[in-house]
């Protein structure tokens, strides 16, 4: 029944798995804090030197291992934080090795603190990978389009008689669809685009290309076009960029190709049917 | 020409800048001849409304001369005499139709920034931060005025600019404030603010019938005016009194029927509540100081009605959500919707029911515009009101 639910975090798989992490985090957790408290005797058990060097290792260890236990606490079905441990345990066994050829006192109890880092580790490796495995499977899934949509306060037959003197290049970002909205308030306008990956995304937002914003923008320039004839400026936005909201300069153009609908259309449009008042436009 | 810029936290000057042009065909140009600086405008002064600009123009209160119109504005002509309201409003979108003018649809270019923020968009604002759209505000010798064949209110010439002026903002603002309480003859209302609009919000439950109006804020000066000019029947100070206890003492226990926030976003107050908002707000952990609202909220009656016209700038903290809940309280809020109050609240002050000039203090230049704010923001000289003329 669970493996019919998608998304579903905890499938009888994925819970022993992550029970199994948890466990490790509580043992991680109580090593790191007795690394913190008592790095002496731990040392002392380990059969390494103790000096002010190795007692501030022991520490800087100890709060790894606290963060790493926290880090499986706070999302027990996410594998990151249990591969965490064994990037740690990797530390812990070089450090180990290295103490045992330059500063043992008890090499007997050093090579057992070795014997017993290595099991943990494969225990850690052993619980990371089944934390992935059902970390992949259960995943959700990225949507593959994404549906935009603007409601214009007009009557459906309006928007499809107007809609492509005004938004012809909408129809090239993707799949335009109409539907009436509910209780007479006028037209929902649907804009079906491909969802562009994670990275694009980014990189979109950072400068301002992102095809989302980009195609919402137009949608919204498409809802102000239907409903008073022209797109609505203010001081700032009729620049590109970031400006103070001051006049612009007398020489201003208007940015003319922003979007699917540019300002010289508008012009145009304006003069060939002398664009009517809004009161008009209302049927 | 001049023009008042906002050039950081507690810094405005007067600034040359280029003329205002017609950019839609329905923009009007207007020469400003009156405008005044709003409470609203410290909260932009002291530097907690986000996606301001080094050189904004400041001022959304403002009233002036057409002198220039665009193709498809028919009801006004260049020589009129308007008030203009503060938010922008295309009259053609749904909201409008709903004569919801301060959640037009179509006037904030930068809807995708307020979005990100409110969810949905509201109108755009004159003079009042990117986010609410980057227009150019009113403190300034000329003004773009965009759907000028919406918003703007001709204005009979019997009238002084300083008998209209407010007709732009805070009289309508106070108005819906109380309007929003519902108000039935033998109600209690408390109004929290004597600033402006608590002024208009107490003078307009006095005219729509309240039977006690209870005026809360910590200036002398004020709580007097509000007894003595707007209307008020009872005041409290709230550095002086338990605000909570008194209400409760003077309304039988029951609480006021309604309570009307005219405070926002930077209240004052005092004891450990006032310490934890203003530490959060200065760590900006918290864009908000909502002391008077949760104030509001404790005080009103079960079932009462709290009515907020103070502005905020994001989310609040310690919301007493349980006493809204368990206690059947009803929240009403709203930027004002201006353009449906400007021809009734002409008439009342036609009629003379008011006469809004009893809460000008400081008249003063455009130059002067710097020293207004600078005297408004410290309360200086018992500042209610600055009028700047042209």
């Amino acid at each position: 029944m669970h493996s019919e639910i998608i998304n579903h975090r905890e499938t009888p798989d994925g819970k022993g798995a992550s029970q199994l992490a948890r466990g490790l985090g509580w043992l991680g957790m109580g090593l790191g804090i007795t690394e913190l408290a008592a790095p002496r005797t731990l040392a002392r058990a380990i059969g390494v030197e103790c000096d002010p060097g190795t007692r501030w290792t022991m520490r800087a260890l100890g709060a790894r291992e606290i963060a790493s236990g926290a880090g499986i606490f706070a999302r027990p079905a996410m594998a990151a934080p249990v591969w965490s441990r064994v990037a740690g345990d990797a530390i812990d066994l070089a450090l180990l090795g290295y103490a045992l050829r330059t500063r043992s006192v008890h090499p007997r109890r050093t090579v057992v603190a070795i014997l017993l880092v290595a099991g943990v580790t494969a225990l850690d490796a052993y619980a990371g990978s089944k934390v992935s495995g059902s970390e992949h499977r259960h995943r959700p899934r990225r949507r593959d389009t994404r549906v935009l949509t603007v409601t214009v306060n007009l009557p459906i037959t309006d928007v499809q008689r107007r809609w492509r003197e005004v938004a012809r290049d909408l129809a090239k970002r993707g799949n335009v669809t109409f539907r009436p909205a509910p209780g007479g308030r006028g037209t929902e306008i649907c804009l079906a685009i491909k969802s562009p990956s994670r990275l694009a995304q980014m990189f979109g937002r950072l400068t301002h290309t992102d095809v989302e914003q980009l195609a919402d923008g137009d949608l919204r320039k498409v809802k102000q076009l239907l409903e008073l004839g022209e797109i609505v400026h203010s001081d700032a936005s009729v620049r590109r960029g970031l400006h103070a909201a001051q006049p612009p300069e007398r020489d201003l153009h208007l940015p003319e190709s922003e979007g699917a609908i540019t300002a010289g259309e508008v012009r145009e449009r304006a003069e060939t049917e002398s664009v009517e008042s809004p009161q008009e436009v209302r049927p | 020409m001049r023009a008042t810029c906002w050039m950081g936290k507690r810094d405005v000057r007067i600034e040359h800048v280029p003329d205002p042009q017609i950019l839609n065909s329905h923009d009007a140009i207007v020469k400003v001849t009156s405008t005044a600086i709003c409470g609203s405008d410290l909260h932009l002064y002291n530097g907690f409304v986000p996606t301001m600009e080094k050189g904004d123009i400041l001022g959304h209160e403002f009233m002036g001369e057409v002198v220039e119109v665009g193709r498809n504005v028919r009801n006004l002509k260049p020589g009129d005499r308007v008030v203009v309201p503060f938010p922008i409003a295309c009259g053609c979108c749904a909201m409008c139709e709903d004569g919801l003018y301060a959640c037009c649809e179509n006037s904030n270019p930068n809807a995708f920034i307020a979005e990100k923020v409110m969810g949905h968009s509201p109108a755009g604002i004159f003079g009042y931060s990117h986010m609410m759209g980057g227009f150019a505000g009113g403190q300034a010798e000329y003004v773009r005025v965009p759907f000028a064949d919406v918003g703007p209110l001709k204005v009979p010439d019997h009238l002084s600019d300083e008998e209209v002026l407010f007709l732009s903002d805070i009289f309508p603002t106070g108005y819906m404030g109380a309007e929003m309480c519902n108000i039935k003859p033998g109600d209690t209302i408390a109004i929290w603010g004597c600033g402006p609009v608590g002024q208009f919000a107490i003078a307009s439950a006095r005219m729509l019938g309240a039977e006690r109006i209870i005026a809360i804020d910590r200036f002398p000066y004020r709580l007097r005016m509000a007894r003595e000019r707007a209307g008020a029947t009872e005041t409290l100070n709230y550095e002086e009194v338990d605000v909570l206890d008194a209400l409760k003492e003077m309304t039988g226990g029951r609480g006021p029927d309604a309570c009307i926030d005219a405070v926002g976003m930077e209240a004052h107050g005092h004891g450990v509540q006032y310490v934890y908002d203003r530490t959060k707000q200065l760590a900006k952990l918290e864009p908000d100081r909502p002391l008077a609202l949760r104030e509001a909220i404790l005080a009103c009656r079960n079932g009462g009605i709290v009515s907020v016209v103070g502005v905020y700038g994001g989310y609040v903290d310690k919301f007493p959500m349980n006493a809204v809940l368990n206690r059947y309280l009803t929240l009403r809020a709203g930027q004002c919707h201006v353009q449906r109050y400007m021809k009734p609240l002409l008439d009342r002050i036609e009629r003379g029911d008011i006469d809004p000039t009893f809460i000008i203090t400081h008249r003063m230049k455009l130059e002067d515009a710097p020293r207004g704010y600078d005297m408004f923001v410290h309360k200086q000289d018992e500042c209610m009101k600055v009028v700047l003329s042209a």
